[in-house]
């Protein structure tokens, strides 16, 4: 079985599987819903009975938000324009990059977290459905695999964090040598190639890990693997044996997943509907690209799934 | 008092009258030229070295004799941590180098011999401590005459020194190949009424020095591209691969030079109708060659806007520099040469090289020109620069696009390279450059008053008054007074001070008069005192104006009335008493304006003195009040909370809140999708 056609069946699977898109994209829009209510209420209560309602309708008011980010606190001071719009996705790469994925909110953190244990739980129903080839999406079996598979995948998503953690200092250290290296000479352009080219490294690390860790979790629930340690073994040596294989899979739900970026960058609503018609348009195209990014991100794991199950696991 | 009214362009005229000599060769002095300098020096390239020969002459200019004379030894702040400058950047939080400064990184200025004809001055050498008693300092050398220097009388020192070239602390320094070379000889303090004025080179303040001619020979290893102030006399090859550049500059009171392998040359010409024309040289990173234009382009906007709203650019030529990466002499600025700074990726529209081009190309009026003491009161060149730059930026480029930089990888370090501008999200003059948040962060009630000198104020807050808090005030001014108005004073205020040393109060004097007002209330308040303004609407009301309740019958026996019922009956439409609250939170007083909306669209404005810590403002008409603003025009932007300025009677909030609540939304669920590949 080649790449593309484990990527067309995983596209297919997720598409056959609305049910639990719709599952993911609703945890997803739940878990981030409340957050956003204490961020409306802290706007409405900063912006109070001012005429900034007004500019703040029609567009966006730096010489309000001068004032703001000053009276902001807790979950509201992550409030920023640029992390609106287009923002979103530079935003956010740019703290993937840079490891630093909270924008320093402790509030911010303890969201993800709970979302992670929440998703880690979503993961191993969505794995166990792609397992089972042609099933009908059960929500009962679903959540009696989630359950299943949870400890295990939990103990396996740990470990990684371990190790992505490992990286990031790891890369965090080397970036600190060559701004060293560059202390006393070398140009611009040098130094830029430079971060340019350790970024990519520091990428591809982090997508390995993935990639062994990907099929880690399909070793647990394909083979219903007790032993995590085991299963990462197995995804280990899976990935060795098929490299080019696994990683083209990979590459390619990951290239798809940059183009949705990039669409989104171009495409995202800006600051300019005044009307509840269309803050609720810009809201719905903005919640399909989320759930196209979590289809994309099931679609990966029935491609990633296909290849096992058709080379006969480990 | 008498109003001279001036239109800008007879001023303009006139300065530009006075200063054409600038144009004809020495001789038509601008300035007193009574500090002047020949100095030859030698770069080490390998050393790090300067070796340097100087000859100075100094004219006495005050009515009193004098037996001394002070020289700043700039570099010395860079000798060792225990320099009033080390000391100082520690204490404002904000250093070069953090904690990690090297052996090779400290540079100091040592004077190796001083005579002054034929007597050795080196006996007498003492370094002074004006400032603090700081005795390890050795930023302030004194030398004693032989004999005194009368008034009018000259004197000259030849002194040979050595310089240790420092891996670059305020702007000035090398890095590798790289030399930005500034404040690097023995230069003489200011001699003044009171005796010298010859500060300790302090972490938060710059610079001050007479005029004079500088006569400058660089001998330099080959293969150097140079810049420096005053126009290139010679070029000289003299062998052994070195190259001797001789530079000369009238009417200036400082040098500095640059040299970099890296340096492309480009060149331009300023020319535009009714100002003199100025060759322009940029010296630019390989990596910024497309941005050439955009420097020239800032450049020309700052010397034809300050050229016809104050006064004409004097000389006939200015270096542009676009320093090498990480030299850190990025955003300065020295008599005919300034550095911007840019990055490799770069989109125009976000204000950047273009606010730092305009803001140094400007200093050369506000600083060049007008040559206050930066050290007592840096808010002259840097206040009145700010505002002028947020000026010409409105003027020639418009709201600027809020900046974001991205490619920051772990630990933040080497990063931002890629810049990102967001078109819809735009920032306007009064906050150009964030200068409105930075100065509302900083405007504490334990803000020093402007009038502390910058030297002594607290120096984690000295930058926040100099730049933020005095082009919030002049803005302020422009808006109270009017442009019309406020710019032939500042014209006046150039053109009086060009080549001399303005105090505060020759600013506040020349405002006064020109424009014909009294304006001591307001200095008072935002100079000699540091008092936070903030007006608020505190309450809007609306109610039927008729009485409800008891009230005296056409018989006077006690009668039921209900208010609200009154105008029901067709004949009269409603009468509504409208209230207003307006409250003074801050301690400053400044005149406003009420301005109140109605529902059926009219409008009242009423005038408040804004004395009083609240007043009651009624109107009554057939209407309801739908809002009221206090300072609708946003007059006072020294208002610490605008916000409150103004109420509406049903607050519209909740509708903008959720809308830019479900767009954070995004960036949170976004962010949540990305953490899913950790896990
Ligand atoms: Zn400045």
């Amino acid at each position: 079985m080649n790449a593309y056609r484990a990527i067309a069946h995983g596209l297919r699977r997720a598409a056959g599987a609305p049910a639990l898109v719709l599952l993911l994209w609703l945890a997803n829009l739940l878990v981030a819903l409340p957050a956003a209510w204490v961020v409306a209420d802290a706007l409405e209560a900063d912006v109070g009975a001012s005429r900034f309602h007004h500019s703040l309708r029609a567009g966006f008011d730096t010489a309000w938000y001068a004032e703001y980010r000053l009276r902001a606190r807790g979950l509201a001071a992550t409030f920023e324009p640029s992390r609106t719009g287009k923002g979103v996705v530079y935003e956010n790469l740019d703290a993937f990059f840079g490891g630093d994925l909270f924008a320093g909110s402790p509030a911010v953190a303890g969201i993800a977290v709970l979302y992670g244990l929440l998703f880690v739980f979503l993961q191993g129903g969505a794995l166990a459905h792609f397992s089972a080839p042609r099933a009908r999406f059960n929500p009962r079996r679903f959540i009696a695999d989630g359950g299943r598979f949870y400890g295990r995948l939990l103990q396996l998503a740990l470990i990684g964090l371990a190790i992505y953690f490992a990286i990031y200092r790891l890369a965090r250290w080397l970036f600190g040598r060559l701004d060293e290296s560059f202390r006393d000479g070398g140009s611009e352009q040098r130094i830029f190639v430079a971060t340019v080219i350790g970024g990519l490294l520091l990428i591809a690390a982090l997508n390995l890990v993935r990639l062994v860790f990907d099929y880690a979790k399909v070793a647990t629930v394909a083979d219903d693997q007790p032993l995590s340690v085991v299963a990462l073994w197995q995804g280990l040596r899976f990935v060795a044996a098929r490299p080019l294989r696994t990683a083209g899979v990979y590459a390619g739900v990951g290239l798809l997943s940059l183009l949705l970026l990039a669409l989104y960058a171009r495409l995202a609503p800006a600051a300019g509907q005044s009307t509840l018609l269309a803050v609720a348009a810009a809201f719905a195209f903005s919640q399909l690209f989320v759930a196209a990014r979590l289809f994309l991100r099931l679609s990966l794991l029935g491609a990633e799934l296909e290849v096992y199950r058709r080379s006969g696991g480990v | 008092m008498p109003r001279r009214r001036a239109t800008p362009a007879t001023l303009a005229a006139a300065l530009l009258a006075t200063l054409a000599a600038a144009q004809e060769p020495p001789g038509k002095a601008l300035s007193p030229r009574n500090a002047n300098y020949v100095i030859e020096v030698s770069l080490d390239p390998v050393a790090k070295t300067l070796s340097g020969r100087q000859t100075t002459t100094w004219r006495n200019l005050q009515q009193t004799p004098t037996d001394e004379l002070y020289f700043h030894l700039w570099w010395n702040a860079w000798r060792n941590d225990h320099s009033t400058f080390m000391r100082e950047d520690v204490m404002r939080g904000r250093s070069d180098h953090g904690d990690d400064v090297r052996e090779y990184d400290w540079g100091y200025l040592e004077v190796e011999t001083a005579t002054s004809n034929g007597v050795d001055l080196m006996p007498s050498r003492r370094y002074a401590a004006p400032d603090n008693g700081n005795e390890e300092d050795r930023t302030v050398m004194v030398l004693t005459l032989p004999q005194p220097v009368a008034p009018g009388e000259s004197v000259t020192v030849e002194l040979t020194w050595r310089a240790r070239i420092p891996r670059t602390f305020a702007r000035t320094g090398y890095r590798g190949d790289d030399y930005f070379i500034a404040h690097w000889f023995p230069q003489l303090g200011v001699y003044e009424a009171a005796g010298w004025n010859c500060h300790h080179f302090h972490a938060a303040t710059e610079f001050f020095a007479d005029y004079g001619v500088y006569d400058v020979t660089l001998e330099l290893p080959d293969g150097l591209v140079v810049g420096a102030t005053g126009r290139l006399a010679s070029r000289d090859e003299v062998g052994s691969g070195r190259v001797r550049y001789r530079y000369l500059q009238e009417d200036v009171h400082g040098f500095a030079w640059t040299a970099s392998p890296r340096y492309l040359v480009r060149e331009d010409r300023f020319a535009v109708e009714g100002l003199p024309a100025v060759d322009l040289r940029l010296l630019i990173q390989p990596e910024h060659r497309a941005q050439a234009s955009r420097y020239f382009h800032a450049t020309k906007a700052a010397l034809e806007h300050y050229g016809r709203w104050y006064g004409p650019y004097p000389y006939r030529q200015l270096t542009i520099v676009d320093p090498p990466y990480r030299l850190g002499a990025g955003g300065m600025e020295y008599p005919t040469l300034f550095t911007g700074g840019s990055a490799i990726i770069n989109p125009f529209g976000g204000g950047s090289p273009e606010g730092v081009t305009v803001h140094e190309a400007g200093h050369q009026f506000w600083y060049g020109v007008v040559g206050n003491n930066e050290i007592e009161h840096a808010w002259l060149d840097e206040g009145l620069n700010t505002f002028s730059t947020a000026r010409v930026m409105d003027v020639v480029y418009g709201r600027t696009k809020l900046r974001r930089s991205y490619l920051n990888p772990p630990g933040g370090r080497p990063g931002g390279f890629v810049r990102v501008l967001f078109d819809d999200v735009l920032e306007s003059r009064a906050i150009h450059g964030s200068r409105f948040a930075r100065f509302i962060a900083s405007e504490g009630p334990t803000m020093d008053p402007m009038s502390v000198p910058t030297f002594l104020a607290y120096p984690a807050g000295a930058g926040s008054l100099s730049y933020h808090k005095t082009a919030m005030w002049l803005h302020t001014l422009e808006n109270y007074l009017g442009w019309e108005r406020l710019q032939p004073a500042m014209a006046a205020f150039y053109r009086r001070f060009a080549f001399r040393h303005p105090k505060p109060e020759d600013f506040f004097a020349v405002l006064e008069e020109v424009t014909g007002e009294d304006l001591g209330w307001f200095f008072d308040q935002v100079y000699y005192d540091s008092v936070q303004f903030d007006y608020a609407v505190a309450k809007v009301t609306s109610r039927p104006a008729a009485v409800t309740g008891y009230v005296e019958g056409e018989g006077g026996e006690l009668v039921y009335r209900d208010g609200k019922k009154a105008g029901e009956a067709g004949e009269e439409a409603t009468i509504y008493r409208n209230e207003v609250v307006v409250r003074r939170h801050g301690g400053g007083v400044f005149p406003v304006e009420l301005l109140m909306v109605f529902e059926d669209g009219s409008e009242a404005r009423r005038a408040w003195d804004g004395g009083e810590r609240w007043r009651l403002f009624v109107d009554e008409r057939p209407s309801k009040l739908a809002y009221a603003v206090i300072d609708p025009e946003r007059v006072l932007l020294l208002d610490l909370d605008y916000t409150n300025n103004s109420r509406l009677r049903a607050p519209e909030a909740a509708f903008p809140a959720r809308k830019w609540a479900s767009k954070w939304m995004i960036w949170l669920q976004d962010l949540l999708t990305t953490v899913t590949f950790f896990l």
